[in-house]
């Protein structure tokens, strides 16, 4: 195979799996339609960060998720802002929007607009999802809902947080610490 | 200019603004009227200009002195790339408004810059700005009962009313 037969595949594939990821966003989350999960995602899919929380297996935790949304806000549409693909790796960037009509993450229903917005990440392998990872913006929607102000926290909060600010550098003084295994920072 | 120039370019913006801490290199890689969205902004929206980057490059210089940031993945296409990343470090002053909790966090986000002619132009990013304040335990990871209550309440009123809108 020439450099040139192996680019244009790449490609090509590239572009399958922008398809095959934006078909199964439209069918779970669109179309509100559970069994995309056994069209799209491999059995043991292996998820990372904000997804695959619960302990549920990937696929259940995947429904799981778009139910919990459904519940909390039932009226969601669902909107691809965009989609970047290169090798087996498809990278989505979406937002659902609705009304705050149910429980989210212990809150109450608000009946407010809210725009949920996530970046995903996905690994594809033989035209299934084997591996994803995902970032949600939940502070946003709990500064939609009237949780949280978007300036400066109020002064109870800063002065509160900074009692406890001292008593906790007093621990790390005295040899407490916090870091957690395998963290590369400071 | 292809996509692993772009990815070698955006190796090369994390490292000399955000790993250096300089905000005086924000103007070799950003835009002076970059487009920011959902990024760096108050609540979501849109932001113009570099400046707000520099600003935050100076914030966290402040608020987490020894942070790291570290790329785990990209994905590049024309004249875009995604880049997913964690920034972690002890809190040790100012953060927003916020004063130093000393405790340790890790902010996971994921970021798009659109690159044309050699500077960032377009941004988007979204942040698990609310798992740091769980670890900095700013924020509990349950809003207390009483809280729940008083927005369960706000809420029955809202939807009272504007019945169209919530049902």
């Amino acid at each position: 195979m020439t450099a040139a037969d192996d680019t244009t595949d790449r490609s090509t594939r590239a572009e399958a799996n922008r398809s095959l990821v934006r078909r199964f966003l439209e069918e779970l989350v669109g179309d509100r339609d559970p069994s995309a999960v056994e069209r799209y995602v491999a059995a043991d899919v292996r998820l990372h960060e904000q997804l695959g929380g619960g302990g549920a297996p990937g696929r259940e935790s995947l429904v799981a998720g778009q139910r919990a949304l459904a519940q909390a806000v039932p009226d969601y549409r669902l909107a691809i802002e965009q989609i970047l693909a290169e090798g087996d790796k498809v990278l989505v960037d979406w937002t659902v929007s609705g009304t705050h009509g149910g429980e989210l993450g212990g809150i109450p229903a608000t009946y407010r607009p809210v725009v949920i917005a996530s970046m995903t990440t996905v690994r594809v392998e033989a035209d299934r999802i084997v591996e994803a990872w995902q970032i949600t913006d939940f502070l946003t929607v709990l500064q939609q809902v009237g949780l949280f102000g978007t300036g400066r926290p109020p002064l109870p909060i800063r002065l509160a947080t900074a009692m406890r600010g001292r008593l906790f550098a007093r621990r790390l003084a005295r040899g407490y610490d916090d870091t957690p295994e395998g963290a590369r920072g400071s | 200019v292809g996509v692993e120039e772009n990815k070698e370019f955006m190796r090369r913006y994390f490292d000399e603004v955000w790993r250096a801490k300089d905000a005086d290199a924000v103007d070799r890689y950003v835009h002076a009227d970059v487009l920011l969205r959902n990024m760096f902004s108050e609540e979501a929206g849109e932001a113009r200009g570099n400046e707000r980057v520099k600003e935050n490059v100076r914030m966290l210089a402040v608020a987490m002195p020894g942070f790291g940031i570290w790329i785990h993945d990209m994905v590049a296409e024309g004249d875009r790339v995604a880049v997913r990343f964690t920034a972690d470090g002890r809190h040790e002053g100012d953060l927003n408004g916020l004063p130093a909790t000393h405790r340790w966090s890790e902010l996971h986000a994921t970021t798009v810059a659109r690159i044309e002619d050699g500077k960032i132009v377009e941004g988007w990013q979204v942040s698990d700005t609310l798992g740091m304040l769980h670890q900095l335990r700013v924020v509990p990871e349950r809003p207390p009962r009483v809280l729940r209550w008083l927005l369960a309440a706000r809420g029955r009123f809202s939807k009272r009313r504007a019945p169209a809108q919530a049902d």
